[in-house]
């Protein structure tokens, strides 16, 4: 079997606060194959956004590694590191905050070719900004306007385009199409598809949106309070959920389709605080097979049939 | 075979300053500002065109003393005989180059350390700060006196004991702008494509902090053309027979009930001058305001 | 003047409606004539997207659009029968809280930081009813209960509850004085998913239990097939299709609401390219002529950018505006795939 291109090891991203530990990120481990999108997907406060920008080192861990193709991002140098990011890039979710608004288009995209010096004319830049432009169907009237002039659709389309700038071999996709309208969010959808078949891109694709992930990734990692919960190709997990949270989860999604009301799994009570977490499964509060040894002892991550990783009691 | 045109000069850039230009046109109290000051500013630029100093400014007539006004001395004359419109005049330049210059020091000095400690935090934040505040416990006039006695009177040195004053005042503006900016997300991407700080700093937050320290500008510029006229006044700043509008009030005192016209031409040149700073300073933070706000 | 059994059992209709922007930049058309009746007990879905008008709408049904720049410019809003438009506005602040109540979409930002939550609820009905304050508190523990919040919280502050509960209070607090009518603006749109279902549920059971009419303005289908009973769809300030659920979801006639539906990933059917609708939401200071969804629409033709569609209907409950289904217009809909 091929080397994943992407390989995440027990990784921990703890933040102090006033009132204690926050544990964000706890103990998260898995792989990521060349060429194939993973979505990872949970409820505010889950981890996701973390795990993603610690993943990019935009945040140093508190423990645990990241292999990218076989390499240990967390013992690069800081100039190592920047000739890394070269590979490996983020689209952010809110087209509005991650646009410099003192930046036209054209420059916004030019940076990490200005910035990395992977192209010095400026002539030849220009060539390329348009080229990316046209790529991501930004129309090149636009190269000299300001962010603020522009539609979320487009605004969007602009960040993707700096993304792919230095032609990355994997992105990380932070709610991408969150904040935006259905129908905007279909054509960036399509182009995210377009663009990976077209580049041979990885992704990891963060979401809340259940519906979005299912369309758009191979695997899907759940997360709950910092914890990897369940991992399965994207058509088993939707078949055979086996974590109680996941299964409450596809049960929450309203679908639109009045021939078949939905059987809701309503949970009981309210997210736990991930600040000094107790031990046990963090999810077994509200979990309705809760038992003894779910609040005693925190479960492990196991491959419970090819492909399909579960940490629950049940499961064992 | 020739090169395409650059396609960058086929579209052309809609600046944002002529954004917040527009914005700012429909302030009348700003646009009002906005002729009185450039006035002043032209008029100080082209003093000497205009009034010859040697006739005007230092000849005497004791001939003509204390005049009021009249068709060949509008501002009529001091105790000297002196034309007090030419005397307002030059003594613009000393009051408009003083409190541009005091600006530029507290600018570049209170900004950069404002700007590295909003930006890196933790205990750099905190040293620069206290130090900061140190100045600011100090009040701006009793420091500028003491500066000004312990260096000796010239221009940059008033420039300097004026400057340092408002260091604090743009060091808190600044930082309070970077800590705003530095957790947004465009800054974290300009980290993602590699950027090192200093870079971030420079090319991606200080640009939207202008708002702001613009607005601060030409509030601290009044009171640059005010500390100077006080440290005139009290025989600290310029001295005569060097005409600056303090100097020339300080004298004016004694002679307040016979010649009240040697008080109020020099006070409303000051007035004028804050006034209309004060109104452009307005003017501007409202039009820059909702710029970001689409 | 005779009035119709029927009428009695309208709780809201609006004809006509026109609601304009008036800015520097351009006159905004927010709204341009919206016919909508909703009877007593039912719900109904607004749907469409970011700049469509529901928002405007529902706003104008309360009266609290900004005047300057929002002018409501045409129309008339009647709840059982009385038009609010030429309400005073001391008689509109009595129909507020009390007869019409509505749900903002951002709970965090809808209540009132400094007030607890108990004394929120309490305001709303002191201010209609004449209760005593014990009265009116004891009231309020009833809400919070009814709600599924526990009535000794009541002394607590809105921080420090979660985002799921602060939109129960707040629903709490728009029931109090058990209204004819509920506008629920994206209710549950800043909430996660299964909080979503928690407060959906809740929802549907006061619903149930108090037959209030409710008008829930929305993006997601799926919610509009689970609470709602009929579905509007709106785009540049007009309805452009209604019908019940079984109507718009199982016979969807007009180009945007077929677009719509395209644009979903769908759980059940897995697509590998999702069919977007091309282009963008129309700037509502330029509204394209004739038909406004033309310059988006697969199937328009030369007439649709010169003449605005007539409403026709397909059905007692179900019309559209489109010039295809018009007779005579020489417009038609190719076969929609699979």
């Amino acid at each position: 079997m091929a080397q994943p291109l992407l390989e995440v090891k027990n990784l921990k991203k703890y933040f102090k606060t006033k009132k204690g530990t926050l544990h964000a990120v706890d103990d998260v481990s898995f792989t990521v194959e060349q060429g194939k999108t993973l979505g990872v997907v949970g409820e505010s406060g889950c981890g996701k956004s973390t795990t993603g920008r610690t993943i990019l080192r935009l945040l140093e861990p508190t423990s645990g590694q990241v292999f990218f193709e076989g390499k240990d991002i967390f013992s690069l140098s800081p100039r190592q590191m920047r000739a890394m990011r070269k590979e490996m890039q983020i689209i952010f979710q809110d087209p509005y905050a991650s646009l410099n608004p003192r930046k036209t288009v054209g420059e916004i995209i030019a940076m990490p070719l200005v910035l990395n010096k992977i192209i010095t004319d400026p002539r030849k830049r220009e060539e390329r900004v348009l080229e990316l432009m046209e790529t991501v169907g930004l129309a090149e009237r636009f190269i000299n306007t300001y962010p603020h002039e522009l539609d979320g659709g487009r605004r969007q389309r602009i960040g993707i385009a700096r993304a792919l700038a230095m032609e990355p071999k994997f992105i990380v996709c932070d709610e991408p199409v969150s904040a935006l309208d259905v129908s905007i969010q279909a054509q960036i959808l399509n182009l995210l598809t377009t663009l990976q078949k077209q580049f041979g891109l990885t992704y990891i694709f963060i979401t809340h949106d259940l519906s979005v992930v299912h369309h758009f990734s191979d695997d899907i990692a759940v997360m709950y309070l910092g914890q990897l919960v369940e991992k399965a190709p994207t058509a088993e997990l939707f078949e055979k959920p086996l974590h109680p949270y996941t299964q409450a989860l596809l049960s929450a999604i309203p679908i639109p389709d009045i021939d078949h009301p939905q059987k809701r799994i309503i949970l009981r009570g309210e997210l736990a605080s991930p600040i000094n977490p107790k031990p046990g499964c963090r999810f077994a509060p509200r979990c309705n097979y809760a038992s003894e040894k779910c609040m005693n002892k925190t479960p492990e991550l196991r491959e419970v049939s090819p492909g399909h990783f579960v940490a629950c009691a049940l499961a064992e | 075979m020739s090169e395409p045109a650059s396609k960058l000069k086929k579209y052309k850039k809609r600046s944002q300053a002529a954004e917040v230009w527009r914005r700012f046109r429909r302030n009348k109290a700003a646009i009002l500002g906005l002729i009185i000051f450039s006035c002043i500013l032209l008029v100080s630029i082209f003093a000497d065109v205009l009034v010859d100093y040697e006739t005007k400014v230092k000849e005497q007539n004791f001939m003509n003393r204390m005049a009021p006004p009249s068709w060949e001395h509008p501002f009529g004359t001091d105790e000297f005989g002196r034309d007090i419109l030419g005397r307002v005049i030059h003594g613009s330049r000393l009051s408009l180059a003083v409190g541009l210059g005091s600006v530029v020091i507290s600018l570049l000095i209170g900004g950069a350390l404002g700007a590295i400690a909003g930006f890196y935090g933790g205990r750099l934040d905190n040293l620069i700060m206290r130090m900061v505040d140190i100045f600011m416990a100090i009040p701006s006039t009793i420091m500028a006196i003491t500066i000004m006695a312990a260096l000796g009177a010239s221009t940059f040195n008033l420039m300097l004991a004026i400057g340092i004053s408002f260091i604090p005042t743009y060091a808190r503006i600044m930082r309070s702008s970077v800590i705003g900016l530095r957790n947004t997300e465009f800054v974290e991407a300009a980290k993602a494509i590699g950027a090192k700080n200093s870079t971030i700093i420079l090319t991606e937050i200080l640009p939207n902090c202008l708002a702001p320290i613009l607005v601060q500008v030409t509030m601290s510029f009044a009171f640059g053309v005010l500390n100077v006229s006080t440290l005139s006044f009290i025989g600290l700043g310029i001295s005569p027979p060097t005409p600056e509008w303090g100097n020339m009030l300080s004298t004016a005192r004694e002679y307040l009930r016979d010649a009240p016209h040697m008080c109020f031409f020099p006070g409303m040149a000051i007035v004028l001058t804050i006034l209309s700073l004060n109104l452009l300073g307005d003017g501007l933070r409202d039009a820059l305001d909702p710029k970001l706000k689409q | 003047m005779e009035i119709q059994t029927s009428e009695i059992n309208t709780v809201l209709e609006i004809q006509d409606l026109v609601v304009n922007y008036e800015t520097d930049d351009g006159i905004v058309h927010a709204v341009n004539g919206v016919n909508l009746k909703l009877e007593r007990g039912r719900t109904l879905a607004l749907v469409g997207e970011t700049g469509a008008g529901k928002t405007t709408i529902a706003l104008s049904i309360l009266r609290l659009i900004q005047d300057p720049p929002g002018k409501i410019r045409g129309g008339s809003i009647r709840l059982e029968g009385e038009d609010l438009l030429t309400y005073t506005e001391r008689q509109m602040e009595a129909i507020r809280g009390d007869k019409v109540s509505m749900i903002f979409q951002d709970p965090m930002t809808s209540l009132n930081p400094v007030l607890t939550v108990g004394d929120q609820i309490a305001e709303v009905i002191q201010i209609h009813q004449k209760v005593s304050k014990a009265e009116a508190e004891k009231k309020a523990r009833e809400m919070l209960e009814l709600v599924g919040i526990d009535g000794d919280r009541a002394k607590e502050y809105p921080h420090q509850f979660s985002g799921g509960m602060k939109q129960r209070v707040v629903i709490a607090i728009a029931l109090s004085c058990n209204p004819t009518l509920l506008i629920a603006d994206e209710p549950t749109t800043a909430l996660d998913v299964t909080i979503q279902a928690q407060v959906l549920e809740l929802m549907k059971e006061l619903r149930e239990k108090y037959q209030t009419s409710m008008i829930m303005i929305t993006h997601d289908l799926g919610i509009v097939a689970e609470t709602c009973d009929e579905v509007s769809i709106v785009y540049a300030g007009r309805i452009v299709e209604h019908g019940t659920l079984r109507d718009i979801f199982k016979n969807t006639k007009h180009p945007y609401t077929v677009g719509l539906f395209n644009s979903l990933p769908n759980i059940k059917r897995r697509k590998d390219m999702l069919k977007p609708i091309k282009g963008l939401m129309p700037d509502p200071t330029n509204l394209p002529s004739g038909c406004p969804f033309h310059p988006r629409c697969d199937h328009a033709q030369e007439i649709c950018s010169k003449r605005k569609p007539l409403t026709t209907y397909l059905s007692d409950t179900h019309f559209v505006e489109c010039l295809a289904y018009e007779n005579g217009t020489g417009v038609t809909i190719a076969e929609r795939e699979g």
